[in-house]
């Protein structure tokens, strides 16, 4: 009881404000624009004690309220209650306005809150706030969550009584015990965001998918200018959220079996351990019988001997299959493990899931067959684009990354470093890149995908959908992803993009390649990237 | 002997007298620096409360126009430019620039 007078007396409970950092996005040209900031304003409260004339007041207050009179007269009614809150978030001045009526009983007191000036855009990878286990508001998704030891604020300065603050100072001036805090600088650049996010809406729309997602980022660095998935939501308006699901980013929390995507990555270990090389050839029977079980390719028809560019032309499973039998089951599955699956990225956003890897450990050859192609084996978006990243830039495997800047309060600021760790020799990618190279001039829509004057390496997949049910397979629902980079000797950028259980549709080719071109030509032009070729 | 140990007690007030002015000045000084120290701070504390007002008043004003630049700049698209006048290049031509082997060469000769 002392304890708590005491506490009285030291803060100053009507001035106590919110505080916290901010969260910007950057442009191209390097202007900060800011995507969680704070907005002060009023709280309107009534003490139903000392409220004289309830109706005259709700006559007075009614142009500022959107509250009815039968609630209005019912909280008046609580005669020996002191505090009824009757709107949040007025401006500055309706707020103002309000006092200035001089209504005994009526009040409007200062507030503060979190605002997301940029409404959805990049929604899941902001994140927002909300109350803690300790009833304390704090980052609850996204970068709030993931930053909130730099974004938080302790309120004890700014609500302390003059006296209090004046030699509180001492303890830490002497003991500097307090934890840095400051503004978070992201690489999401906002025009990027925005396209990015247009075109996948665009998708959906199109295609009726039960959810979508896609992710633009530099692959030398990790550096991530645009990331969205849908559904989303607006943080500024969450009371018709019924899912809190919704909130979690699908692109770092969800794993998915990705397909033929995958393939190039097979291809890549094969070159790199020496078990074939670009120009080797296969026998294509169709299918192939494996510990009992039977896989095929797409078609279910052989091909019969042809060069492995056809496997990523045509997107064989048997080729796929065949190599990685060739390479060998542990080889196999050390390589894959090197490219970060079964592995969290170390990208910053919270609760970031592993995916399922077990089949790289079975050592059975229908396991890795079917890894070789995408299935069997469960990974995020974010671990499939920085896989993907390594036959991009050079053989490297990069850590992902949004944020790239914290500017500290105390005026300095701290760089995010770009890690790189190689992988695999840049031979071997640039032969892979080649490939892929053919894969969009002549198989992607028969060529007609091809720019002339820019080299673009890209592959789709089109995974089955796992039944948790029945613990086997969907027949009619799918998976379509698409990667790509450009321009593909010096990428500037890498682009993934999924969407799950396209309607009336069969393959990624169909659903993805455009919105993939589009959003290319888009970077191409925005960047003035000149050609290549 | 006599002589003596009234020399030793006349030096010895002498010395206390010394000792109680430097005390006095300390004093003085301690309290003169103390009084100057709390006024710097209450300056500063007062100084960083105007500042903080002013800062979130800023905050405010920044994050509306925020919300405003965001509306607008979604508002403005290839099919508002495609209204205005805007076409896109039929034909795009690129310009080289000369090898760089062409200039070593000729440093060659």
């Amino acid at each position: 009881m002392y304890s708590e007078k005491a506490d009285k007396q030291y803060i100053k409970p009507s001035t106590v404000l919110f505080s916290r950092g901010s969260i910007f996005f950057q442009s191209k040209d390097g202007t900060k624009n800011a995507v969680a900031t704070l907005k002060d304003g009023y709280t309107l409260v009534m003490n139903p004690k000392i409220l004289k004339d309830p109706n005259n007041a709700y006559q007075a207050l009614s142009p500022y309220l959107n509250l009815n009179k039968d609630s209005f007269i019912e909280k008046a009614s609580k005669v020996n209650d002191q505090y009824e809150e009757l709107q949040k978030r007025l401006d500055q001045s309706t707020g103002q306005s309000i006092n200035a009526l001089r209504i005994l009983g009526i009040n409007a007191v200062k507030d503060s809150w979190r605002i997301y000036p940029a409404d959805s855009l990049a929604a899941h990878t902001i994140g927002l706030i909300g109350y803690d286990d300790k009833n304390k508001i704090a980052g609850r998704y996204g970068l709030e969550r993931y930053y909130e030891n730099i974004l938080t604020r302790q309120t004890g300065i700014a609500s302390m009584n003059f006296f209090a603050e004046l030699f509180s100072g001492i303890k830490n001036s002497v003991f500097k015990n307090e934890e840095k805090t400051g503004d978070i600088v992201t690489s999401i650049e906002p025009t990027v965001e925005e396209y990015l996010e247009k075109t996948l809406e665009e998708v959906q729309d199109k295609w009726s998918s039960d959810s979508i997602g896609g992710i633009i980022m530099d692959p030398n660095t990790g550096l991530i200018y645009a990331m969205s998935a849908r559904p989303t939501f607006n943080p500024n308006d969450l009371k018709d959220i019924k899912d809190p699901k919704v909130f979690s980013n699908p692109l770092v929390e969800e794993a998915y079996e990705m397909g033929s995507i995958i393939k190039p990555l097979t291809m890549m270990v094969g070159i790199d351990s020496g078990a074939i090389k670009t120009d080797s050839t296969y026998i294509d029977k169709g299918f192939l019988e494996l510990n009992g079980k039977k896989i095929a390719n797409f078609d279910g028809k052989a091909r019969g001997e042809i060069p492995m560019q056809e496997i990523l032309s045509q997107s064989l499973n048997i080729g796929a299959a065949t190599i990685a039998l060739k390479i060998g089951g542990d080889t196999f599955s050390n390589y894959f493990k090197k490219f970060g699956f079964g592995q969290k990225t170390g990208i910053d956003q919270p609760n970031e899931q592993k995916g399922l890897t077990k089949n790289l450990d079975t050592k059975r050859d229908i396991e890795i067959a079917t890894a070789s192609y995408g299935q069997g084996i469960s990974m995020t978006p974010m671990q499939t684009i920085r896989a993907l990243s390594i036959l991009a830039n050079g053989g490297n495997l990069i850590i992902p990354h949004i944020v790239n800047k914290i500017e500290y309060t105390d005026g300095t600021s701290q760089m995010i470093e770009n890690i790189k760790t190689p992988i695999v020799s840049k031979e071997t990618v640039d032969e892979v890149t080649e490939m892929l190279i053919q894969v969009v001039d002549k198989a992607l829509k028969k060529g007609q995908v091809k720019m002339e004057n820019y080299s673009i390496a890209a592959k789709t997949g089109t995974a089955q959908i796992a039944n948790p049910e029945t613990k086997g397979y969907y027949d009619d629902r799918f998976l379509h992803s698409f990667f790509g980079y450009f321009p593909a000797h010096n990428p500037r950028f890498i682009i993934f993009l999924y969407h799950v259980n396209p309607k009336n549709v069969n393959f990624a080719s169909e659903t993805l390649t455009d919105p993939f071109i589009k959003l290319t030509k888009f970077l191409i032009n925005y960047y003035e990237i000149p050609p290549d070729r | 002997m006599t002589q003596i140990i009234a020399d030793n007690i006349n030096s010895m007030f002498r010395y206390k007298e010394k000792v109680f002015v430097f005390l006095v000045l300390g004093i003085v000084i301690t309290a003169s620096v103390y009084i100057f120290l709390v006024q710097k701070a209450i300056v500063n504390v007062v100084e960083r409360e105007k500042i903080t007002k002013e800062i979130r008043k800023r905050s405010t004003s920044v994050s509306e126009l925020e919300t405003k630049y965001f509306s607008i700049k979604s508002s403005v698209n290839i099919e508002l430019a495609h209204a205005k006048g805007f076409k896109d290049a039929e034909v795009v031509s690129y310009i080289s620039k000369k090898p760089i082997t062409a200039f070593v060469s000729y440093n060659e000769l």
